[in-house]
């Protein structure tokens, strides 16, 4: 099940949010948005810090996601921090050379969605809010064709809506 | 020049009193027309029709293998549905015998040529000499683009200011590429000629695809219906704002069609319509 997706641009600003199946509402949005970006960032400079050499970033972040996530076994070393996993959701984390961060949160069962994340940001963000003329560079997202687009995706993830057991 | 932009679903003010007839060809220009009728009678000249008389521009990459055959042009450079060309094929097919001859040969040659691309392109330049392609990305000349509509915007006072600079920037545009497109273009004699010209190969050079339906009353008036105009396709509003006006995205290529007809010698108004967020109406009238 698929909860809700949050864009961060450079500056840690939310671009976009939107929720499909969450049940409690957030008491506070902007809260929450600015505690996940500083939790990321603080999470990313600080496994940078702690490496005595560039190579070792990747094996810190590699390690945190095997304590935090045993069961995983899709690691890619090549791009580091995938997802968080806690026992009631699960959060999904893709980055953009351009420091775009895209974050879907899920129920923990659902599997990697980094290839989903990717999509949104290929055929979605770049075709309908790079490439559309009247959006103002890191403004908040408004665009129409973006957010069909962005729900089309999301949809069809087989686990969008699957009911837990 | 009075520009009639219209983004609500509304029909067009100067499409409903025109009745339209389907599929009559060049042969029989202004057949429907009477003199007395008060509305001129528009017949409609679809896509296959432009391409079947107007001349072989060198397209799009992957046709390129076919150019060697005028007759299999039509069908191989449409950047149309599948349906669409298959139509072109069977009219090639028709007008010429010489056209079935050739047409299987090229299909086959096409497909056993497209597993190596490098014999691809020397059998090409053996076959027919033609100009190379150059190409640019596309979405680098959007973006330049954009940023040109924006400063123009920025620069101006007002709506009409704005208008009339993208005008004369595409007018220029659109006279120096005709000098460019029509090396090897056989003579245009009719006013419609020159306006095929431009659905096919001027809209093709430009957008790499040909206009998807030219309606003229024979008096002057031709109506073009581009139903993926190209620098509107990434556009899109914020659902819950008021104003939702891209007319800005669509004047210089009025400027490109009012440069292009000027130098063929015609002298011409064009007013344009966004119908939908993609489809364009461009209206032509000839000033006499």
């Amino acid at each position: 099940m698929i909860f809700n997706i949050f864009i961060f641009n450079k500056s840690g600003t939310c671009i976009y949010y939107e929720e499909w199946n969450r049940k409690k509402a957030s008491p506070n949005l902007q809260e929450e948005q600015k505690l996940l970006f500083g939790m990321l960032y603080s999470l990313k400079s600080c496994l940078s810090k702690l490496s005595p050499s560039p190579y070792v970033y990747l094996i810190f972040t590699l390690l945190l996601h095997y304590i935090i996530n045993p069961q995983s076994n899709s690691m890619d070393p090549q791009t580091g921090f995938h997802c968080l996993t806690t026992s009631t959701y699960k959060l999904h984390f893709y980055e953009t050379l351009s420091c775009v961060k895209f974050i879907v949160l899920t129920d923990p069962k659902t599997p990697d969605l980094r290839e989903d994340l990717k999509k949104i940001y290929n055929s979605a963000f770049v075709e309908y809010v790079i490439k559309n003329p009247l959006y103002q560079l890191n403004s908040v997202i408004k665009c129409e064709l973006f957010i069909t687009q962005l729900n089309q995706i999301i949809k069809a993830i087989p686990y969008f809506n699957n009911q837990e057991k | 020049m009075s520009n009639n932009n219209n983004n609500n679903n509304n029909s067009p003010s100067n499409d409903s009193p025109l009745s339209v007839s389907s599929s009559v060809g060049l042969s029989t220009p202004g057949i429907n027309v009477t003199s007395t009728s008060a509305t001129p009678s528009f017949t409609g000249i679809t896509a296959s029709q432009i391409s079947s008389s107007v001349g072989n521009p060198s397209i799009s990459p992957l046709a390129s293998f076919s150019q060697s055959l005028p007759t299999s042009l039509s069908a191989a450079n449409s950047p149309l549905t599948n349906t669409m060309s298959s139509t072109y094929h069977h009219q090639a097919i028709s007008t010429s015998n010489l056209a079935s001859a050739i047409n299987p040969t090229s299909n086959t040659t096409a497909s056993s040529l497209s597993t190596a691309s490098s014999a691809l392109a020397t059998a090409n330049s053996a076959a027919a000499p033609t100009l190379p392609q150059k190409e640019i990305s596309v979405s680098c000349f959007e973006f330049l683009y954009i940023e040109m509509i924006d400063y123009i915007v920025k620069s101006s006072r007002d709506k009409t200011q704005i208008s009339k600079k993208l005008e004369k920037l595409g007018y220029k545009v659109g006279h120096k590429l005709v000098e460019k497109l029509t090396i090897e273009q056989q003579l245009l004699s009719e006013v419609l000629d020159v306006v095929k010209f431009i659905c096919k190969v001027f809209w093709i050079a430009i957008f790499k695809k040909s206009i998807d339906s030219l309606r003229t009353n024979h008096k002057g008036v031709f109506v073009l219906t581009d139903q993926r105009f190209q620098w509107l396709l990434h556009l899109s509003f914020d659902p819950n704002s008021t104003t939702k006006d891209c007319s800005d995205y669509v004047y210089f290529a009025i400027g490109l069609i009012k440069g292009a007809m000027a130098n063929f010698g015609y002298k011409s108004t064009i007013t344009f319509e966004i119908q939908q967020i993609h489809s364009v109406v461009f209206t032509i009238k000839l000033e006499t």
